[in-house]
């Protein structure tokens, strides 16, 4: 007989998991800012490897699926940080000075990136915009030749011709541009369907369209050829291409309400002019992004709501005669906004010296002839040469997806993966899984104190961050919405330790777990969940 | 932040942890496997009858990875005092001896005992994990009750209308080296306060808070949650007491209404909304007597030196 009892084994064989009624399942799901970044960039993951100041791979990560960081760092309207999860704590995550900050660095320290040879595919490519970049980058990424062929003399598309250059310095984009075209042959000054044609392109595999929208809409007006109404998108380009515009002192009238509007106010009012913005409905309802408006209300621009030209005339004194007419709110139309309803006997008159109409924008293809798009908002290839159809792919700024840069580079690089696939005889399937998004109740609040944000000093909306620590700061104020940021809280909190960690992140063995829920309960993110089923 | 803290031992994860027959949820399984994570595998545990010593393991196994001695209910201060005898008879000084008991045990049947051993300062860690009531016979009443909760010795229409004993300035008045409490939900406190403990001598005081779902009433996968709650409410406030003078607090909680805390437990719903401002009015004079008394001594943070 022992002098007393000694228990010598474990308790390995009590297979406590009999007793679970639900499952813990660590799954990740979709930060709010990666699903609404149009160019589908990886947005949580490059901010997670700031906060480590891991610059250089968040450059990489970044540069998968957006080649223009610098650049969208600083056009971009940032719908990732209108849906930021941590705007319900204090304040949203500012990813646009973060991107910026990834963009400069890649510009001071990534100059040619190593690329594969080509092999035999040869691609080409209509339009150096930003989507036809964007594919061309991306496919010569893969080891496919590409050839872009532009209009103008200069890369760049809407970004150079289109961007002034107080929102998008020169040199910014130059460097941008230089780094994205490397291995990449240029053809400027090659207008399709003028400077070279179908035929041309025989000997390509592929061929990725992207020529953009550039035709300004009209406004179905008296005097609207006069040679002093002029489109906003063509003063652009000019006032980009030389720098210069000769508007001192004049009396200017920009129409329209969206992004090339208000760029076009504002560079108007940059090289002299005295600047009124008419627009036919109220601020509510502006098309551009709530940025830009806010920019254009800061400048001494006028701004006429509600308001809407009936004709024009020259007048004796060379000035224009402008007739408008007030408008009220009607029932919503096809848009969805207030249709505006001219009021009877409104009309007012004003004396001008310039015009410059911004109401929209539609595609060029009078190149295919009567190749439009469907109301449906696909491209019609019916009445295309059969020589080409086959091989042609469609892209940016000619489908009517909004009309914005960070669109046009994601729908340039779902270009590049079709082209990719077309070239291996396959098409390109997407997954049909049902996306589920990480929202303010996947997050447990207990985790994440306020930041006082006075202390954090003030920068102006169109500067990036001073250094490292201040980028890598923001960065860590990132709650990784859905994502597994390692914490160990599920680890830590189970009374089982049945929550194992493994080399790439954590096991639940089911053998032992009682379904307690601690640990989904504590997961700070909402990327573990009791799952119920097994 | 200590990080290295919060890796466990290699013998704790190579022995598992697992098999237990701790109820889902247990706060006091959560506490004892980050408590031996830190004493490391030279500790003998000593246990009265309670939760921890039912649910170590059915004879002839344990779950816990390092000896385990059974005592009667009254008993575990005296047994703890005897291994100790022992093994520093025998020339180990070295080994840790942790008592592990509950509320029951602490407040109530050993009391005396552990008077005894605290006045003669043995060198022992005493950890009383504090569920309030003796849950692992049914959910009676301790000393330990918090008033307005019910359990089944005060049911609906006669809770327990008497305080918590405070069983900390009991045990500060023997002048011991330490005494602390500490929470699972504030593990990097929990565990500095152990390592702390584990680099003085003499006889060291713990309480922990250790949440009990099926005595509570509340969701075992709340015990984490509420157990923050019970932090930042004041209701179970962070500090320590050094020699039994010096006292100072642990945490500064951002002082959520107790409601909120009591509204997570099935055990406090028979409470009316007089009886949760009277416990925040007796919570809030509490907690400003240990800011005086805090304050009083001058703060004192907890830096782990190194060893």
């Amino acid at each position: 007989m022992p002098e007393m009892a000694v228990s010598e084994s474990s308790m390995d064989w009590n297979k406590t998991g009999s007793w679970r009624s639900s499952t813990p399942l660590h799954k990740n799901i979709t930060p709010p800012c990666n699903f609404n970044c149009p160019a589908g960039e990886n947005i949580r993951g490059y901010i997670d490897l700031l906060k480590d100041k891991k610059t250089k791979e968040a450059f990489e990560l970044l540069t998968e699926a957006n080649p223009f960081p610098a650049v969208c760092g600083r056009v971009c309207y940032h719908p990732c940080q209108a849906s930021c999860n941590r705007s319900s704590l204090d304040r949203e995550i500012n990813v646009r000075k973060l991107e910026r900050f990834i963009g400069d660095w890649g510009m001071e320290n990534v100059n040619k990136q190593a690329l594969p040879p080509t092999a035999s595919k040869k691609i080409a490519i209509i339009g150096a915009g930003p989507a036809g970049l964007s594919a061309a980058f991306y496919l010569r990424k893969q080891g496919i030749a590409v050839t872009v062929y532009d209009e103008n003399s200069m890369p760049g598309g809407i970004l150079r011709y289109g961007i002034p250059s107080y929102r998008l310095e020169k040199d910014v984009l130059a460097k941008e541009l230089d780094r994205v075209l490397h291995g990449i042959e240029f053809k400027s000054n090659m207008r399709f369907g003028s400077d070279f044609d179908i035929s041309d392109l025989l000997g390509f595999d592929a061929v990725f369209l992207a020529t953009g929208a550039h035709l300004s809409k009209t406004m179905n007006i008296d005097g609207e050829n006069i040679p002093e109404v002029e489109s906003g998108l063509n003063f652009l380009k000019t006032a980009n291409s030389n720098g210069s515009g000769n508007l001192k002192g004049k009396e200017v009238i920009v129409v329209g309400g969206g992004n090339t509007a208000c760029d076009t106010a504002r560079s108007a009012y940059r090289f002299g002019a005295k600047v009124t913005l008419v627009y036919r409905r109220t601020e509510a309802q502006m098309p551009a992004f709530a940025e830009e408006i806010e920019q254009l209300k800061k400048e001494p621009i006028k701004i006429e709501f509600l308001t809407a030209p009936k004709n024009i005339r020259k007048t004796d004194g060379g000035k224009l005669g402008v007739t408008f007419i007030k408008m009220k709110l009607g029932l919503p139309d096809s848009s969805g906004r207030s249709r505006p309803v001219p009021i009877a006997d409104s009309d007012f008159e004003m004396s001008v010296d310039k015009i410059f109409t911004a109401i929209g924008e539609d595609p060029d293809l009078s190149f295919f002839g009567n190749a439009r798009i469907k109301t449906g908002g696909e491209f019609d290839f019916s009445d295309i040469d059969e020589r080409l159809k086959a091989r042609l792919f469609v892209g940016g700024d000619i489908l009517p997806n909004p009309r914005t840069v960070p669109h046009a580079v994601g729908s340039g690089r779902l270009a590049s993966e079709k082209i990719a696939a077309f070239l291996k005889g396959e098409v390109l399937t997407q997954s049909e899984d049902i996306e589920v998004i990480a929202g303010p109740g996947d997050i447990n609040f207990d985790y994440f104190s306020m930041i006082n944000l006075t202390k954090r000093g003030s920068h102006p909306a169109e500067s990036g961050f001073a250094n490292m620590d201040e980028a890598s700061s923001e960065a860590a104020r990132c709650f990784s919405c859905g994502v597994c940021d390692h914490c160990d809280n599920c680890h830590n909190f189970c009374p089982d330790m049945a929550v194992i960690k493994t080399s790439n992140g954590y096991h639940v063995n089911l053998e032992y777990c009682k379904g307690c829920g601690i640990c989904a309960r504590e997961c700070p993110r909402g990327s573990l969940k009791m799952d119920g089923t097994e | 932040m200590d990080r290295e803290l919060l890796n466990d031992n290699d013998f704790l994860r190579d022995s598992g942890f697992c098999g237990h027959t701790a109820c889902p949820g247990c706060g006091e399984k959560i506490l004892l496997r980050h408590v031996l994570d830190v004493l490391g595998p030279e500790t003998v545990i000593a246990a009265p009858a309670g939760c921890a010593a039912v649910t170590d393991g059915i004879f002839p196994h344990t779950v816990s990875p390092v000896p385990f001695l059974h005592t009667a209910f009254g008993a575990v201060a005296s047994g703890a005092a005897g291994v100790r005898a022992g093994l520093d008879m025998s020339g180990r000084e070295n080994v840790t001896v942790l008592a592990w008991a509950g509320d029951g045990a602490t407040f109530d049947i050993g009391l005396g005992p552990l008077s005894a051993i605290a006045e003669r300062n043995e060198n022992i860690i005493y950890v009383c994990y504090d569920n309030e009531a003796y849950m692992n016979t049914g959910v009676q009443r301790s000393s330990a009750t918090p008033s307005g909760s019910w359990t089944t010795t005060t049911p609906s229409g006669r809770l327990k209308s008497e305080p918590k004993k405070n069983i900390d300035l009991i045990m500060a008045s023997h002048k011991i080296p330490y005494v602390a409490t500490a929470s699972p939900a504030f593990l990097d406190d929990l565990k500095m306060k152990v390592a702390k403990a584990k680099r003085l001598t003499g006889f060291r005081f713990l309480r922990l808070f250790s949440p009990c779902p099926p005595g509570w009433k509340s969701d075992p996968a709340d015990s984490i949650t509420l157990a923050r709650l019970a932090v930042e409410s004041n209701i179970f406030p962070l500090f320590e007491i050094e020699d039994g003078e010096r006292w100072s607090l642990s945490y500064e909680s951002s002082g959520v209404p107790v409601a909120r805390y009591l509204k997570t437990q099935g055990r406090f719903r028979y409470l009316s909304d007089d009886d949760m401002a009277r416990i925040q009015r007796e919570t809030d004079r509490d907690y400003n007597r240990l800011k005086s008394l805090h304050q009083y001594n001058g703060y004192q943070k907890i830096v782990v030196e190194e060893q």
